[in-house]
């Protein structure tokens, strides 16, 4: 897998753990949210975390560990199941999480301004994939209907020429 | 800069009822048909598999048929231009055979189009401010309204401006674009439904609240389609100021929630149902407290730059308009007739709205000719403003005549078969393309809908019977409403032979929504056409004084007149 960023490749050191906690844990760690919440004392772990977040949770879950949170990472079962849309932004808007939100599963690149502009930052993408469909889509549309969070000065329902 | 710039040439005055698009929205569809053309390339290469462009070719309107690739084009709020209703036109001339047929959601569709000409029919349609934007797909549809908006005298305020407002919000929702299912919205500025409200996934009506404010009452989860379920009311009292707040709070809602693993049963309907409405109302109501509102408040900035992109009337008092169409009216009979059935009062007092029936006895219900788009859009030009609205009912309407005007107006619809005098009549049927092209149906519903128009089509024998709805569906999806028609007529598949199942006492506005009791087994297309004349003879012989069909079947009951039917069989 690859992960993009502003429709470039860059560098994954995040590791996703998901049957067991191993002993220590790596530098980067992505946790599976049922391990995640096993953790008897998150206060006590002093390093970056991230967790994998599935899309048929309440959002509203994060927030016992939101402080620990350095990246949250949602699923897309297929790229028609749209539910990590809605916990994007209610991830960003009502949890404030400020952090890398990461989309994971099968994405197309013609949602990537979909996925950008609900507060994704970064999307693992498949290694056969042409990158420059991905690089094109990343800012095919320079008009958009709605504001969003990324506060783009063309886009809402008032939009300037 | 961009290609359409020459239409937005600011000397030519602004299309009335409507939003006139700017270069912004010019450069944005540019973007968009861009977009479409390089998926069209990477499905032909192979890089998007079948599976995978299917959702995007859907949200640009293009479906796979029977026999061909049909193009849905948005009609947004039902309102045409005269120059978009040329442009439909020449796209059903030069692209199609010569005709296109409007649907019951305020779009038209071409049924004979060509897939690797689809993106230059979407250049030529941006020309003329028309697009075919998510007129499919499980996303939010194309936003409808009432057709007598900016007419009706019951109008609260006009809900074009916020239908507009929510087709742009709407527009490639970056959030909204892959639902559970599809998701239809209409809105009317009144408080008199006539837009069928209880039966859209959200559907909104306009009140005065004791302040005399106007607030909007909000149903949601109403639909036809396999499981018929009249809707709900999970607000009255919003301001309008907060409808896109409220929007996404619901949508939101189902969008986390409605089920992904079962087509029929994935619709917000289903989950309203499930969860109840009181459970679905605090879940909503909880994700509005928590958004900022602010964010989505329609000010008056954005209302004012909106509303300054409207067209409006230039409405003016004309000395004895109404005695002048008196007179005609006393003077020719079939005019007349033509103007009991086929007209609407208007809010000014000189002027009349005018459905114009596409309901010609022997043609396809809501089939229009290039010709007639042409000649309709030069009668708009000439006697109402250049303005057409398209009805949920496959009709148009004439929404500004001068009623001193009305006359020679119908003298010119009549010589390109446009004044069919048969609104709200027995043969003024709704249908679906049924199996003569829709790649789901199961049976024919054109053929059943001609034959049922040939049988009543002396206009007299009609004026006897009365105001009556009639839909035909060619299979389950409903397109046609037979749920909530006065008679319902459904095409159902008994092993490979088609067969048609009648419902009766359907109703499709707010007060009296009802959907519609299955009569019996269902029947061949003889039978079904023999059973309609019978169903209508036992009403003539059975209804009292000013009952309608409606009234004398609810009267009765649904058992006398399944006798009518079965009983010698």
């Amino acid at each position: 897998m690859l992960l993009l960023k502003d429709g470039e490749v860059i560098d994954n050191p995040w590791v996703t753990i998901e049957d067991h906690l191993p002993t220590s844990l790596p530098e980067y760690p992505i946790l599976s949210y049922s391990l995640l919440s096993t953790l008897d004392d998150n206060d006590k772990i002093n390093q970056p975390l991230g967790v994998l977040f599935p899309c048929d949770l309440d959002i509203e879950l994060l927030n016992p560990f939101l402080k620990k949170l350095s990246l949250i990472a949602l699923i897309f079962p297929t790229f028609k199941d749209g539910r990590a849309f809605s916990q994007a932004r209610q991830i960003r808007e009502h949890l404030k999480f400020t952090g890398e939100l990461r989309a994971t599963g099968q994405v197309l690149p013609d949602q990537y301004q979909f996925l950008t502009r609900v507060g994704f930052t970064t999307i693992m993408i498949p290694e056969i994939t042409n990158i420059e469909n991905w690089k094109e889509n990343h800012h095919h549309f320079t008009i958009g209907f709605q504001n969003s969070i990324l506060k783009e000065a063309r886009h809402g329902l008032v939009r300037k020429l | 800069m961009n290609h359409f710039s020459h239409i937005s040439d600011s000397n030519t005055s602004k299309a009335i009822g409507r939003y006139n698009y700017n270069d912004v929205d010019f450069e944005f569809l540019t973007e968009r048909i861009n977009q479409f053309r390089s998926q069209i390339k990477r499905r032909l290469n192979g890089e998007l598999t079948e599976d995978e462009f299917k959702p995007f070719r859907l949200m640009n309107g293009v479906y796979l048929q029977l026999n061909s690739y049909m193009l849905r084009v948005a009609i947004p709020y039902g309102t045409l231009s005269s120059k978009m209703l040329r442009g439909l036109a020449y796209i059903a001339r030069y692209y199609d055979r010569g005709y296109g047929h409007f649907t019951t959601r305020q779009n038209i569709q071409f049924h004979w189009t060509k897939l690797e000409e689809v993106p230059d029919i979407l250049t030529y349609l941006a020309s003329v401010e028309l697009h075919t934007i998510q007129t499919s797909g499980n996303c939010i549809r194309n936003i409808t309204s009432d057709e007598f908006a900016g007419v009706a005298q019951d109008e609260i305020l006009d809900p074009r401006i916020y239908a507009e407002i929510m087709r742009q919000w709407s527009t490639l929702h970056p959030e909204f674009s892959f639902l559970p299912r599809k998701f239809k919205i209409a809105i009317s500025g009144s408080s008199n439904d006539r837009i069928a409200v209880c039966f859209y996934d959200i559907g909104i009506l306009t009140c005065l609240n004791k302040q005399n404010k106007p607030v909007f009452e909000i149903w949601v989860g109403g639909g036809l389609g396999r499981i018929p379920i009249k809707g709900k009311i999970i607000r009255n009292d919003l301001p309008p100021e907060h409808l896109l707040a409220y929007l996404e709070a619901i949508i939101r809602v189902y969008n986390l929630h409605g089920s992904r693993n079962n087509l029929y049963k994935s619709r917000i309907k289903i989950l309203i149902e499930n969860l109840g409405i009181d459970n679905y109302r605090e879940q909503v109501e909880k994700e509005f407290q928590a958004m900022d509102l602010d964010q989505y408040r329609l000010s008056n900035d954005i209302m004012t730059s909106i509303q300054e992109n409207f067209g409006q009337p230039n409405l003016v008092d004309v000395p004895n308009a109404s005695e002048t169409l008196k007179k005609h009216r006393q003077e020719n009979q079939a005019f007349n007739q033509w103007v009991n059935h086929n007209s609407y009062p208007h809010f000014h007092k000189d002027y009349i709205a005018t459905i114009i029936s596409l309901k010609n006895i022997g043609e396809t219900p809501g089939d229009m000719t290039a010709d007639q788009m042409d000649a309709l859009a030069d009668l708009a030009e000439e006697y109402s403003l250049g303005e057409i609205r398209v009805t949920h009912l496959q009709n148009l309407v004439l929404g500004h005549v001068r009623k001193d005007q009305l006359y020679v107006l119908w003298q010119a619809l009549q010589k390109h078969h446009l004044a069919v005098p048969n609104q709200g009549l027995i043969t003024d049927i709704v249908c679906c393309p049924g199996l003569d092209y829709c790649a789901l149906a199961n049976a024919r519903s054109i053929s059943i809908a001609k034959k049922i128009m040939s049988l009543f089509q002396d206009i007299h024998l009609q004026e006897k019977i009365g105001p009556l709805n009639i839909g035909v569906d060619g299979c389950i999806n409903s397109c046609a409403h037979h749920h909530i028609m006065n008679i319902g007529v459904l095409g159902v598949n008994k092993k490979g032979e088609e067969f048609y199942q009648i419902k009766l006492g359907g109703f499709s506005y707010k007060n009296n929504a009802t959907i519609g009791s299955i009569l019996g087994a269902a029947l061949t297309m003889e039978e079904v056409i023999e059973a309609i004349r019978k169903l209508i003879n036992f009403y003539l012989e059975q209804r009292q004084k000013n009952e309608y069909f409606i009234d004398t079947f609810n009267r009765l009951g649904i058992n006398p007149f399944k006798e009518i039917v079965y009983a010698s069989a």
